[in-house]
């Protein structure tokens, strides 16, 4: 039966109606997801007069990295809610929606959230946060498992509670005092009957508060004696001194594996916890119950000083009492102390901020925001390529030599080579030219070196003029993108549209070219990151530590100044206020922060970025399209298909994008850690399906493709629950080249095998079951999973061997024999089985696909397997749940090859039915057949 | 033998069931007959096969340069404190017994003598190996007998009336300890504490007993002295220690420095400044880091590791591989053989096409 008619069948209302309709339905669908797909990115809105937008961009620094205060509360709500958002009241499910009636609470955003946290926490403290699942974990909490899963900070610590009852007996206390001092002749039996009357009641408030405290002590501890079990240091992060092989990897340990569900689920909510209290303390200082039981009230006493304090008041004050004598004479010393208003409240002040020294100091350890911008340094040191000079404040610096370091330590040193003024040192600088065959690579490590020589201490800022580049290099970059583009472009022309053909080849054009800009262009990342990427920010109490006028400046911070502004001017609901002190902070971090400063530049695409989601409506797009390719297959073949391939295009250039934008925010290559890994893979499957697609027209590559991106965007969107995506990176991986290189090639190697085994089941699955499967399909199925196997293993050969060198280089040898590197030598030997059996003739089409599927296996085991196998303590529960994902998927691969040896003679498709036939023509003979085929 | 089974050690099973796992010499063998194999009897001498044969022997190689990588191939560790200079590494696994002549005031002369020699022969566990020290160095005139030999040890305080050992401890303070035999262990992250009691004899007076002594690694990493005794007033020091691989030169720990990511105790680069200091050559210094170790007459040194409480001491492990360059061969005659095979069929194509339009 030839396409044609079947497309007849399919069609009922054929004619020139049915032809219109079929036009109009692709053309209709695509634009209605290009609709929804745009208004996804319009910037969230906020209920409310609060300028919470500008708040969500301004700048701080948390682990080691300057980025927006809208990032912070995603990942935190991330980390502790699992989502994105908070509902403001109960939440209510579909069913309840539906039957009872009952209204969905409001949703706040992240910042919405962060700002209630930071600025008003007695409000915030009320939201559903914490995420528990664990029946033991909500037991010990005193929940009924399987009625809720979100719970509060109030909630779980009662803090609200403990507060109101602190009030209470402050009431009392207040009560009495007052009574004695209005009334100072008061009977001793007016006395007694006070006391009768109110010690029950404090009593009673007092015995209540102890239960309580008790009670979330007793937690506390249980949670407490889980961590420090554990291997991590104070800032919960690996030790690499004592956790890290030789390789740099992550060494298990004895007791990693030990842990049990229970006792990892608590660990992951104290993580949770901890996050949230540091938090709600990061940008202004909050009275009230704290896990480390402590308030934060002698800051805020302080604070309210601050001014008098910063003026040296205590000084004056007491020189005057010196100079007086009074500190001699205690009736004197009050006297002078009664006089003065606010001198006795003044003194206190400066005494309990003194006291607090020791706490400060601790929490500045602790301190997850730094939110101080460092000042800046005002000299620049430049790298002039045209003339090969390095410059500081415009003054050469000499010439490099080649082959031969900037001092004998290979390194400026700070210590050493930056002046009193901070300046460069130029005695200590040996510079010369450098060939323009190493020109780039050799500037970047250049850059490198003046980046890591001025982190040690010394606060100079890089700037990178760029006066004539080598613009030679750039053009031949430029060149070969081209080239291999038109080489795409012809490869593509031979089956497929001009405007495909075209749109493709531009598209890989300017994808090589903006990561080459990004990357390694005249805005270089490593150079322009600066000072701010590599300075400590002061964190609240290290600022406030700063401020002491015994030790330190005397003075308050303005930028914390501004935020205990901004909390009060929230609480009183003053936006008018509120804007305009917004405002002036986001204004003052530009005028300390050159506007070279690559993280600081970022913060604005970046909060941008975090509104759109971009990754979330590919996920959304290839969903659809994936349903679409399967109708396609049901009814209606051709507006079906044509839709599918439209709106996987769309989703793909929504994809392209968003990586793109998400290397230039990170000024790193596309894969840095797992979550990046299963972006780029997802974007990397969709990609060479849309290029089967459009050779062999028959929806198998778009169904290909949008499977695996849509699964490969699922495991991203799970593994953000991490945290922080953009994460600065460990030690080892420190190097764009590597990352850039044999990275790259090892995950587009993942890519190929993951699309080649997702083409197995599409082929065994429509074999067994489509009765309208039929052979030219079947063989096209066969000759693209041989394609993309050829790139698998030379992908994988080539990226596993750039990691050998890589190896060499660093460690002095080639290979180690590391289970990810034997994961990765298991791909390159699996495709190269595949690849010889096919040559060798061993399996034909459906051998192939058995193999292919078995692939998947395979991939998925050097991909996250191996992760597994060295995490442990890396991440609570993930690996838990990683490990039963990973047997499901490996199960199901078993799964599919098994049902591919089904007998040919139960394929309902063309490749059983022609079998079949046969049979029925000549049982003996076919039956012959049928044993030579299932030996395939 | 060729399947992975380490001495001692149970073999591997999987919920009760012996699993056979083939270790590294059967697979790598496997592989390279099959490769010579197929050469042999399917790839034919033509241009055709060209790319195949370089392709092939490119794999070969590198599977031979991984036999080669394992035989030669020693990793050691250089620990080093800042001021301090050392021309030995560890290794990270074997032993050697010591015995140290202490009297020479310019350089202790030592004897090193492997651990295995020291072991009783486990045909006959009741032997006590006697080895003529003599034979080996002039300045060691003693028979040694190994009274008693522990795969690794525990240690306790004697009770009383039980044979035990005086040790010194770091602080001079003296104790009786008394060794315990324990399991020897193959985790990855225990260690094995061999020790050894040895009685020394008079080379000239084999009757005469000298004494018993005492030696385990444990003291090498605890705060106990080595035992020590004297001799024809000359000092000797006994000791059971990581084997060491000596050098012709010392590197001195100029500054160990551990940067760290802003507001995080994440690492962003390890490094140690160091002085080479080679005889009859200048003094230089150089800074090893992440991915950029140093190479010095064979050996690579790498930062592997420092002292996480001080930060004043670092860890370089020494890699020690004259077979480094093999996989870069191997590697070269795989893509000079995947390009032949490219370009053959790029030309038999577009001859084939020029053929088929004219």
């Amino acid at each position: 039966m030839s396409s044609e008619m079947r497309k007849e069948r399919d069609d009922p209302g054929s004619g020139s109606k049915g032809r219109t309709l079929s036009r109009f339905i692709p053309v209709a669908l695509v634009s209605i997801c290009a609709l929804y797909a745009l208004s996804k990115l319009r910037p969230p809105s906020h209920d409310g007069d609060f300028d919470l937008t500008t708040f969500g961009q301004l700048p701080v620094q948390q682990k080691g990295r300057v980025k927006p205060l809208d990032t912070v509360a995603r990942n935190a709500l991330l980390v502790m809610r699992g989502k994105q958002t908070v509902p403001d009241g109960p939440e209510a499910s579909y069913f309840e929606k539906l039957f009872y009636g009952k209204k969905s609470p409001r949703y706040l955003t992240a910042i919405e959230w962060f700002a209630e946290l930071t600025l008003r926490p007695t409000k915030a403290d009320k939201y559903k946060v914490f995420r528990i699942d664990h029946p033991e974990v909500l037991g010990l909490f005193g929940f009924e498992p399987g009625k809720a899963k979100y719970f509060s900070f109030n909630d779980l610590f009662h803090s609200t509670d403990i507060e109101n009852l602190r009030k209470k007996q402050d009431k009392i206390l207040k009560e009495v005092n007052d009574y004695v001092s209005d009334n100072p002749d008061a009977s001793v039996k007016d006395k007694e009957e006070m006391r009768e009357r109110l010690i029950p009641q404090y009593e009673d408030a007092q015995d209540k508060l102890d239960s309580l405290m008790a009670k979330v002590t007793q937690i506390e501890r249980a949670i407490r004696s889980i961590k420090l079990g554990e291997d991590l240091n104070r800032n919960n992060q690996i030790d690499d001194g004592e956790d890290l092989n030789q390789n740099g990897k992550l060494d298990p340990g004895p007791d990693s594996k030990k842990y049990t569900p229970y006792q990892r689920n608590l660990g992951h909510l104290y993580d949770a916890v901890t996050l949230y209290d540091q938090l709600k303390n990061s940008l202004f200082p909050h009275a009230g119950v704290h896990l480390l039981g402590y308030s934060y009230s002698k800051e805020i006493e302080a604070l309210s000083f601050h001014k008098e304090i910063s003026d040296g008041a205590i000084e004056k004050l007491r020189e005057e009492l010196l100079a007086s004598g009074a500190l001699e004479n205690e009736s004197k010393l009050m006297e002078i102390l009664s006089k003065k208003p606010k001198a006795m409240e003044l003194i206190q002040a400066d005494q309990s901020l003194k006291a607090s020294k020791p706490f400060l100091r601790g929490q500045a350890r602790f301190a997850p925001l730094g939110i101080v911008a460092p000042a800046s340094y005002k000299g620049t040191v430049s790298i002039e390529n045209g003339s090969d000079k390095l410059t500081a404040d415009g003054e050469p610096l000499g010439e490099f030599l080649e082959g031969e370091d900037l001092n004998h330590n290979g390194q400026l040193d700070p210590e050493e080579d930056l002046n009193e003024n901070g300046k460069l040192d130029q005695s200590h600088v040996k510079i010369g030219s450098y060939s323009p065959l190493d020109g780039i690579w050799r500037e970047n490590q250049l850059r490198e070196k003046l980046i890591k020589s001025v982190d040690g201490g010394a606060t100079a800022t890089l700037t990178n003029e760029h006066n004539g580049r080598d613009w030679i290099w750039d053009a031949l970059f430029y060149l070969s993108f081209a080239g291999m583009a038109f080489l795409l472009f012809k490869v593509l022309k031979r089956k497929g549209s001009l405007a495909f053909s075209t749109s493709i080849a531009l598209l890989l054009f300017a994808t090589l070219s903006l990561t080459w800009i990004v990357l390694f262009g005249p805005t270089s990342a490593t150079v322009s990151n600066g000072s701010l990427h590599h300075i400590n920010w002061a964190s609240l109490s290290g600022s406030l530590l700063e401020s002491r006028a015994d030790s330190g400046t005397g003075k308050i911070d303005p930028t914390l100044m501004s935020y205990a502004e901004l909390s009060n001017s929230y609480q009183d609901g003053d936006h008018t206020k509120f804007n305009a002190v917004v405002k002036t902070l986001s204004e003052d971090f530009e005028k300390v922060a050159p506007s070279q400063w690559h993280d600081f530049k970022n913060r604005i695409p970046e909060h941008m970025f975090n509104g759109a989601q971009p990754f979330v409506t590919c996920m959304a797009l290839y969903l659809i399209a994936l349903i679409l390719v399967f109708l396609s297959w049901l009814i209606w073949q051709e507006p079906m298909q044509k839709s599918a391939v439209g709106i996987a295009c769309l989703a793909l250039a929504f994809h392209v994008v968003g990586l793109v934008v998400r290397i230039w925010i990170q000024g790193r290559p596309p894969v840095t850690n797992l979550y990046s890994s299963a972006i780029f893979i997802s974007l990397g499957a969709v990609a060479f399906g849309l290029i089967f697609e459009r050779i062999y027209r028959n929806g198998i590559g778009t169904a290909a493709a949008s499977i695996v991106g849509f699964l490969s965007l699922l495991v991203a969107h799970n593994l953000a629950m991490d945290g922080d995506t953009m994460e600065v990176l460990q030690a080892v991986l420190d190097t764009n080249f590597w990352l850039a290189t044999h990275v790259v090639c090892i995950t587009l190697g993942y890519v190929a095998m993951f699309v080649a085994g997702i083409l197995g089941i599409l082929y065994v699955l429509r074999g067994l079951l489509d009765s309208r499967f039929d052979k030219k399909t079947a063989r096209s199925i066969s000759s693209m999973i041989y394609g993309v196997t050829c790139f698998a293993v030379l992908l994988s050969f080539v990226g596993t061997m750039l990691g050998g060198i890589w190896a060499d280089q660093s460690w002095g040898r080639f290979w180690g024999w590391d289970p990810k590197e034997n994961g990765a030598l298991l791909i390159v030997i699996w495709s190269a089985i595949l690849l010889h059996a096919r040559w060798g003739g061993l399996a034909k089409d459906r051998g192939i696909a058995a193999l292919a599927i078995f692939g998947n296996v395979i991939t998925a085991w050097s991909w996250f397997g191996t992760n597994l196998l060295q995490e442990g303590l890396h991440s609570y529960g993930f690996s838990d749940a990683g490990f039963i994902w990973l047997r499901g998927f490996i199960g199901i691969q078993l799964f599919f090859i098994a049902i591919a040896y089904v007998p040919k003679g139960l394929w309902r498709s063309e490749l059983g039915s022609s079998l079949r036939r046969r049979q029925r023509e000549n049982p003996v003979k076919a039956s012959l057949s049928s044993e030579n085929s299932s030996e395939s | 033998m060729a399947v992975i089974q380490i001495d001692g050690q149970p073999p591997f099973t999987l919920r009760g069931i012996f699993v056979p796992l083939p270790g590294g010499y059967l697979l790598g063998g496997l592989l390279l007959a099959n490769l010579l194999v197929s050469a042999a009897f399917r790839y034919q001498l033509s241009a055709r096969y060209a790319g195949i044969w370089i392709t092939h022997g490119g794999l070969a190689l590198m599977l031979i340069s991984e036999l080669v990588t394992d035989l030669t191939e020693r990793e050691s560790i250089m620990v080093i404190n800042e001021g301090e200079s050392v021309n030995y590494s560890k290794d990270f696994h074997l032993d050697e017994f010591v015995l140290i002549d202490e009297s020479d005031p310019a350089k202790d002369h030592v004897l090193s003598i492997p651990i295995d020699l020291l072991e009783p022969d486990s045909d006959n566990p009741t032997d006590s190996p006697t080895l003529d020290l003599a034979q080996t160095d002039q300045r060691f005139p003693f028979m040694l007998v190994v009274r008693d030999f522990y795969k690794n040890t525990d240690f306790r305080s004697p009770v009383e009336g039980e044979k035990s050992f005086d040790v010194r401890k770091s602080n001079n303070s003296k104790v009786k300890i008394v060794p315990i035999r324990q399991q020897e262990t193959f985790r990855a992250d225990e260690m094995n504490f061999r020790s050894a009691v040895v009685e020394l004899r008079a080379k000239d007076a084999p009757e005469k007993v000298l004494g018993e002594w005492l030696a385990s690694s444990f003291f090498d990493i605890a705060e106990y002295r080595p035992q020590r005794f004297e001799h024809n007033e000359k000092s000797y020091r006994i000791e059971i220690r990581r084997k060491r691989y000596y050098y012709d030169f010392y590197v001195q720990l100029l500054d160990f420095r551990f940067l760290r990511y802003p507001g995080t105790d994440r690492p962003k680069d390890f490094s140690s400044d160091v002085q080479i200091n080679a005889p009859g050559e200048l003094t230089r210094k150089t800074r090893i880091y992440m991915n950029h170790p140093l190479s010095l007459e064979g050996n690579t040194f790498f930062q592997a590791g420092f002292d996480s409480v001080t930060e004043k001491q670092t860890r370089l492990q020494v890699v020690y591989n004259p077979g480094s360059i093999l996989p870069y061969l191997g590697l070269s005659l795989v893509g000079l053989g995947l390009t032949v095979q490219f370009l053959y069929h790029l030309f038999t194509f577009a001859s084939r096409r020029r053929k088929a339009s004219s």
